[in-house]
């Protein structure tokens, strides 16, 4: 029977997998996938907590952090959209038009 | 559960489904269908802060929380009409600017009014999901209003840029904030407070990754290093009256959620390891702040790093809560602060919105000479920088002399800091005196075919600033002892 400490370690594995691929990725799709994968990571973690300490809470603000993650990719996708049509290319590298 | 509490923020939310209705409802695309957007998202907001000052003239203040997310206190009346009277000033600022440049002024406008309702909704959450959801609202709202101009190939980099950073600081905050749930067992930050205040275990993993991830995603939020990359790209490639609202209202925003919380975690066993990590990232942001904008030659960019900087003073200030005998001056002091700061910040973009017209771009050399063509504009700027610096006669020096105080009361350990902040200032004011010395000082440039005149909202914004910063230098009193008031309620 999986505990409370399994639920949390997967969680820290999809966390961090997502950080680390976040920070070495230079495809913008990935980058962005990432970022979902984090969210997941922090879902379980949140419905992990809750279920252990029996709190409806938890779970509540779970559902909140993906209905927002889903707003978010859809204004990202529509941003990434656009910058395609203006520069023609997904790679983070070549958005550089602003130096300092 | 009463609704009276949130009366000013749901006048905000109906100014923004009016905009809507009326980009909807009436003449399409021509300059008086923009004007009537301005005008009701700028009267709105107006009517909105009219009734948070009613409630406070008719001492009519004790209003019942909703549940325990959000909390009408002193605070939250503080920071509520701050924000406001920081989104009155942006739409005035983006009247002429949108008439000319942006085709959707419905969604413009719209936008405005729902970030800054996230905004007011941040700064009285008191618990998580209410906090996090204001927070998005803030923050999606605010990307689109930086990519809203779709011809610009930085404006949409910016925006992505600020949507990728964005998100990531809110999957690490969120990290944090779920250890925080697992164990105190509670997503209300009175409950936290509670729990954690009893607290007998030994230090461990689980209480590291909250804090330290807690802070770092409210560091990305507030732009202190080294959480800062994102800031010179999105101001830089940001529209001017957008860059102008994410530094006064992002910022103070943010800075409230992060007064929130950490007075929520201010218990004798967290308190060292957040105190530790705050002083860290003020020392990094101001000197970085500041060393990298002496270098800079585009004036937006040299505000992402004067703003980084000023989240580092303002960080410093909030090393200070920890200490129990300085925390009610820490937080007179913050408070103060980023009312001073979006004075002198919108008064300087005002500024700035008729000198880059004017030149043309907003490199610094082409600002070079335009103190005779834009004398009103030229003056507002200095006087804007001048106290940006600290320097007296102007509430900028106030601030930074409560915020500094305040540190010192703390325990000499915080000295250097104190040292830091102040070498950061005559840093600061090399890079600031520069852009007055090209103003004034350099030859005057041709300027055919520009319009000279500054526009009626322009004026009325930066006359509005420089008397806030000049009013509030010379009658701290009423809004200090107003402010000192607050840390009897939190």
């Amino acid at each position: 029977m999986p505990g409370l400490t399994h639920y949390l370690s997967v969680s820290a594995i999809l966390f961090f997998l997502g950080l680390t691929g976040f920070l070495s990725r230079k495809n913008i799709f990935i980058m962005l996938l990432s970022i979902e994968l984090m969210l997941n990571g922090i879902n379980l973690s949140f419905v992990a907590f809750a279920r252990h300490l029996n709190q409806m809470d938890g779970h509540v603000f779970v559902f909140f952090v993906i209905g927002v993650a889903a707003a978010e990719a859809a204004i990202s996708l529509a941003l990434v959209i656009l910058l395609f049509k203006n520069r023609d290319t997904i790679n983070v590298d070549d958005y550089n038009a602003m130096k300092g | 559960m009463n609704l009276t509490a949130i009366l000013p923020e749901i006048l905000v939310c109906l100014t923004a489904l009016a905009v809507i209705g009326a980009d909807l409802g009436t003449y399409r695309n021509d300059s008086r269908r923009r004007g009537l957007m301005a005008w009701i998202a700028g009267t709105g907001l107006t009517v909105a802060l009219a009734v948070l000052f009613g409630w406070q003239l008719g001492g009519y203040q004790a209003f019942v929380g909703i549940y325990s997310s959000f909390r009408p206190d002193a605070m939250s009346w503080f920071f509520r009409c701050t924000l406001l009277v920081s989104g009155i000033f942006t739409v005035l600022l983006s009247v002429d600017y949108v008439k000319d440049r942006i085709r959707h002024a419905g969604e413009f406008y719209a936008l405005l009014c729902l970030a800054t309702l996230g905004a007011m909704f941040m700064v009285a959450a008191t618990d998580m999901v209410t906090f996090y959801l204001a927070l998005e609202l803030l923050s999606i709202s605010s990307f689109v209003l930086v990519a809203l101009r779709k011809d610009s190939p930085k404006a949409s980099e910016a925006a992505l840029k600020y949507l990728v950073f964005g998100a990531l600081s809110s999957g690490l905050m969120l990290y944090g904030l779920s250890f925080l749930f697992g164990m105190s067992g509670s997503l209300e930050y009175a409950q936290i407070f509670t729990y954690f205040r009893q607290y007998q275990e030994p230090f461990n993993l689980q209480l590291l990754v909250a804090v330290l991830m807690t802070l770092a995603g409210l560091g990305y939020k507030v732009s202190a290093v080294p959480f800062h990359m994102w800031t010179p790209d999105v101001y830089q490639g940001a529209p001017m009256p957008v860059t102008a609202f994410l530094s006064a209202t992002s910022k103070v925003a943010a800075f409230a959620a992060l007064l929130r919380i950490l007075e929520t975690l201010n218990v004798a066993s967290l308190t060292p390891l957040w105190a530790l990590v705050l002083m860290i990232m003020a020392a990094l942001s101001m000197t970085l702040g500041n060393l990298v904008a002496a270098v800079q030659q585009d004036v937006k960019r040299m505000f992402a790093y004067s703003s980084i900087a000023h989240a580092g003073y303002i960080l410093a200030g909030m090393v200070a809560l920890g200490d129990s005998a300085a925390h009610d001056t820490a937080l007179t002091a913050i408070c103060y602060y980023l009312l001073v700061y979006v004075f002198m910040n919108l008064g300087a973009f005002a500024a700035l919105m008729h000198l880059t017209r004017l030149a043309g771009s907003s490199r610094i050399p082409d600002l070079a000479g335009l103190a005779t063509k834009a004398p009103w504009a030229a003056f507002i700027l200095s006087c804007c920088l001048l106290s940006l610096t600290g320097l007296p006669p102007f509430a900028g020096f106030t601030g930074k002399f409560y915020l500094f105080g305040a540190l010192l009361s703390a325990g000499s350990e915080y000295v250097w800091l104190v040292g830091v902040g102040v070498l950061n200032s005559v840093v600061s004011l090399y890079y600031y005196s520069r852009l007055m010395r090209l103003m004034y000082f350099a030859p005057t440039p041709e300027l055919e075919g520009k319009d000279l005149t500054l526009s009626p909202a322009l004026k009325l914004v930066s006359g509005f600033c420089l008397a806030g910063i000049v009013g509030l230098f010379l009658f701290p009193t009423p809004v200090l002892t107003f402010v000192s008031a607050l840390s009897a309620l939190l």
